[in-house]
């Protein structure tokens, strides 16, 4: 909701979700799934190498993803990255 | 297995919340222009992040305040107010959910241009979308407007 409103007013964004289901329905400009669990959304402590990467990822995506309301997968796995 | 409970219960309620008030879609894309290394980054998070000094969450009472929080901000002057995840990571590095030290990183290393003076701490559970929408959001895009954002990064909890 927060995000549609910057979005609104001509500010580009980009969120991460945890949950794509429920962000599919609130219509998220631009989201990146990732399935990692809710509160390690950037990764596990001191994995500034992966909390780097995923920021990084955002940024991209926000010229990447010329889709409305795309969700795009992030293909980090919570066990083995 | 309580904190499974915990994600399912508040999972529900977020998605009742999107039933009522999530239903309306952006019609376009802000698109930007310039190159990545000149653009303006904020952040908002709602995984309860605010400063050690700032006036912590009420989460029960699903508190809808924003906390500013400059963005040049060691993540030792920072703390989260949130019980309707696991913070057991996110207390011990709050890069695990507001990665403030890769943004810095990444605006001294050029590689965006700066990063806005301000990021936004919230807090997710908020069953007043009224006061969210009315009060909250308007304060945030006051800010993001003054501060001349081009891009808003957002992370969840």
């Amino acid at each position: 909701m927060i995000q549609k409103e910057v979005e609104k007013i001509g500010i580009a964004t980009i969120s991460i979700t945890h949950f794509p289901e429920l962000t599919e329905k609130v219509y998220a400009p631009r989201a990146l799934h990732i399935k990692f669990p809710l509160g390690r959304t950037f990764g596990e402590v001191g994995r500034e190498d992966l909390q780097e990467r995923i920021v990084g990822d955002m940024l991209n995506n926000i010229t990447e993803i010329n889709e409305d309301n795309q969700i795009k997968k992030l293909p980090y796995r919570w066990r083995r990255d | 297995m309580l904190g499974k409970i915990k994600v399912w219960y508040f999972k529900k309620i977020a998605a009742r919340m999107i039933k009522k008030h999530g239903s309306e879609k952006v019609n376009k894309l802000a698109l930007i222009k310039k190159p990545m290394k000149e653009w303006k980054v904020a952040f908002i998070t709602t995984a309860g992040v605010h400063l050690l000094n700032d006036k912590p969450f009420d989460v029960d009472g699903g508190d809808w305040g924003v906390r500013f929080i400059p963005s040049d901000t060691k993540t030792s002057d920072l703390m989260i107010t949130h019980t309707h995840y696991d913070t057991t990571s996110a207390d011990k590095d709050v890069n695990c959910v507001f990665p403030i030290s890769s943004l810095q990183q990444l605006s001294d290393k050029k590689i965006i241009g700066e990063l806005a003076p301000t990021f936004y701490g919230m807090m997710g559970y908020i069953p007043r979308v009224d006061k969210l929408l009315n009060e909250s959001i308007p304060k945030i895009l006051e800010k993001l407007k003054e501060e001349k954002v081009d891009v808003v990064l957002l992370s969840p909890g």
